[in-house]
């Protein structure tokens, strides 16, 4: 064997071998990305795929609910008028709902003369389906309803008839709004971050939930259901047939 | 061959395949891209599994297998099946026949209706002789919606389609341009202005100071900007087309309905909109809540609506509200609910989308897309559907 071929490094075949499976790979999985970027990007083109689809599979009807089974609490803060009172009236609202606020300047006036003469009573529902301020605002107006304050701590969140701005909702402007009205500001501060309101203020929005009161306000006047900032008239004649029927 | 060499060569090609796999682009498979006229009335379907809205109870349904969005225009509707090899598009009338059918690259998805300036109707489909995703080299063609006829094209376009209507930009966006629905031709626009949308042969602009909107070229109308505090770089159309109005994003989501033939402003901030051909209703979402605006004027409705809340549809005087899973339908006189289904029903709702004067229309029932037509059912001897 010739000398300088025993010093000769040996050919390493698998080098360039490994080399070209490396680039293969490598551009598998540059197709591979490019075809999911592409698939990805045929959706997204000229918005003409259609959305992900959502399987809608339950239609709000308030003839199938059963409304009937409404417990009055004789110890709901926010409810209004004697617990055996003839006619019962629901509201379902939200602090940041322009037409609740709408609906409490002009017919919510009208209602609390009925609860004065002991035919009605009002039970609040804060559903707070217009996200955190209104949940926190939720919780304030419970707070105030703790010291027999729920109305006049209302008309402050829906002054002339118009809901605040989510920023005016804060805890700080909630504060601010409990001590215009004279309440005990320990007691209030206390009340409204107590897990006791959470939870009470959770089960009024779930209770609204339920009844599919995704629009506000909702009411619920004996059982019967009626959904928007209607007219006082239309409460007004709904009241005065059931008080009719009564006697 | 020495050891340097096979390296080098190695690394070359290497090299060569992992260029040839950034660069390289499928071409689409053959297609019978040309529409055929097919003329075959689709059968009925068995819908009893699905919960169906009153106003099409009494009709047959027919399900076309489409996947994409559907738009329609007087009696037609059309969309696409979308296969891994290619899109199927079909135009299907009211009464559930189709009439044409054309294939088109997968990524082909951008489509459009317009009219010509004689008012008849036509189908505008993209397309890529070389590019199964139809980003580069793209073409559109006009055809006769109802017979499928060729009435232009392909024209070569920028880009794929942006819309509204027959609008194609380039993928940075920078270049936008709308086809002339007559000639297929780009419709001049001036050097300072951007184009925001074409809307059935209305082209809309936007300049610095001025929205305005041009038919067959001349100008029908204008809105100065600083009229409505609009910012010209903010404004941008709506992708949804709703018969006869125009609806621009002004600023978050929301922006101003406007008449597309007049240019009146019917509102100025609305986030969705929906049009019920069958009782000419307009109903708008704005953040006070729903307006219905028609012939006897704007009526705002006594609701507040959640942002989760979503306005799907407006047909035959009722409004279709969905959160989630669950359906509320409106009455759009009052705002009162309203009893839009059958009493206990149960199965996956079918949810009203693309619907007629004639309360003809398209449904959603989860993945699958349902055609109402104009056949009615026959009942069988227990009354069943």
């Amino acid at each position: 064997m010739p000398r300088h071929e025993a010093v000769r490094p040996q050919y390493r075949w698998w080098i360039p071998l490994t080399v070209v499976a490396a680039a293969l790979a490598l551009v598998l999985m540059i197709l591979f990305v490019d075809r999911g970027q592409n698939d990805d990007s045929a959706r997204n083109t000229d918005g003409g795929q259609q959305e992900p689809d959502v399987v809608v599979t339950e239609v709000e009807d308030p003839e199938q609910k059963d409304l009937s089974d409404f417990d009055s609490d004789d110890e709901d803060p926010l409810a209004d008028g004697p617990v055996d009172a003839p006619v019962t009236l629901v509201v379902f609202s939200d602090y940041q709902c322009p037409y609740c606020a709408a609906w409490s300047q002009d017919t919510l006036p009208t209602m609390l003369d009925y609860v004065d003469s002991g035919d009605l009573r009002i039970e609040w529902r804060e559903v707070n389906v217009f996200g955190r301020a209104s949940e926190q605002a939720a919780k304030a107006a419970y707070a105030a309803a703790l010291q027999d304050k729920h109305w006049e701590f209302h008309e402050k969140l829906f002054a002339g008839g118009k809901p605040r701005a989510p920023e005016d909702l804060s805890p700080e402007a909630l504060t601010s709004a409990a001590a215009d009205i004279g309440l005990d500001m320990d007691q209030f501060e206390a009340d409204m971050n107590s897990p006791k309101t959470a939870e009470a203020v959770d089960e009024n929005a779930a209770m609204g939930t339920e009844l599919g009161a995704f629009s506000t306000p909702t009411f619920i006047l004996d059982g019967q259901p009626y959904v928007g900032a209607q007219p006082t008239s239309v409460f007004v004649d709904a009241i005065e047939q059931n008080l009719e029927g009564q006697n | 061959m020495g050891r340097r060499r096979i390296l080098t060569l190695a690394a070359g090609l290497s090299t060569t395949l992992a260029l040839l796999g950034c660069t390289t682009t499928e071409e689409p498979p053959d297609l019978e891209r040309e529409p055929k006229q097919a003329s075959a009335e689709l059968d009925a379907i068995d819908a009893s599994d699905l919960q169906l809205p009153l106003i099409v109870e009494p009709l047959e349904l027919v399900e076309p297998g489409w996947d994409l969005d559907v738009k329609h225009l007087g009696d037609v509707f059309l969309s696409a099946r979308s296969g891994d090899e290619r899109l199927d598009f079909s135009a299907v009338d009211s009464n559930g026949t189709t009439l044409w059918q054309a294939q088109r690259p997968t990524g082909c998805t951008g489509f459009t209706m317009t009219l010509d300036s004689e008012g008849q109707p036509l189908a505008v489909l993209t397309d890529s002789a070389s590019d199964e995703t139809c980003t580069t080299e793209v073409t559109a063609s006009a055809y006769d919606l109802e017979s499928g006829e060729q009435r232009w094209g392909p024209t070569e376009v920028p880009g794929p389609m942006q819309g509204p209507g027959a609008v194609f930009s380039s993928d940075d966006g920078d270049e936008a341009v709308a086809l002339d629905p007559d000639t297929g031709e780009t419709a001049e626009e001036s050097s300072t202005s951007r184009v925001l949308g074409e809307f059935q042969g209305t082209i809309l602009s936007v300049d610095e100071d001025t929205l305005s909107a041009s038919d067959e070229g001349k100008t029908t109308w204008k809105i100065p900007l600083s009229d409505h505090d609009w910012n010209a770089d903010g404004l941008t159309a709506f992708p949804d087309q709703t018969e006869g109005l125009i609806h621009l994003d002004a600023k978050d989501g929301s922006g101003p309905v406007i008449d597309a033939e007049s240019g009146d402003i019917l509102d100025d901030s609305a986030s969705e909109i929906a049009r019920d051909a069958n009782s000419e209703m307009i109903i708008t979402r704005d953040p006070q809540g729903l307006t219905v605006i028609d012939a006897a004027g704007t009526n705002e409705l006594p609701v507040s609506l959640p942002k989760s809340v979503v306005l799907e549809a407006a047909v035959g005087g009722l409004i279709y509200l969905r959160e989630g899973e669950t359906l509320r339908v409106h009455n759009a006189a009052t705002g009162s609910i309203a009893r839009g289904y059958p009493a206990e029903g149960s199965g996956v709702v079918a949810v009203p989308d693309a619907f007629t004067s004639k309360g003809l229309g398209t449904l959603r029932a989860g993945d699958r897309t349902l055609l109402a037509t104009d056949r009615v059912v026959e009942e069988s001897a227990e009354g069943q559907r």
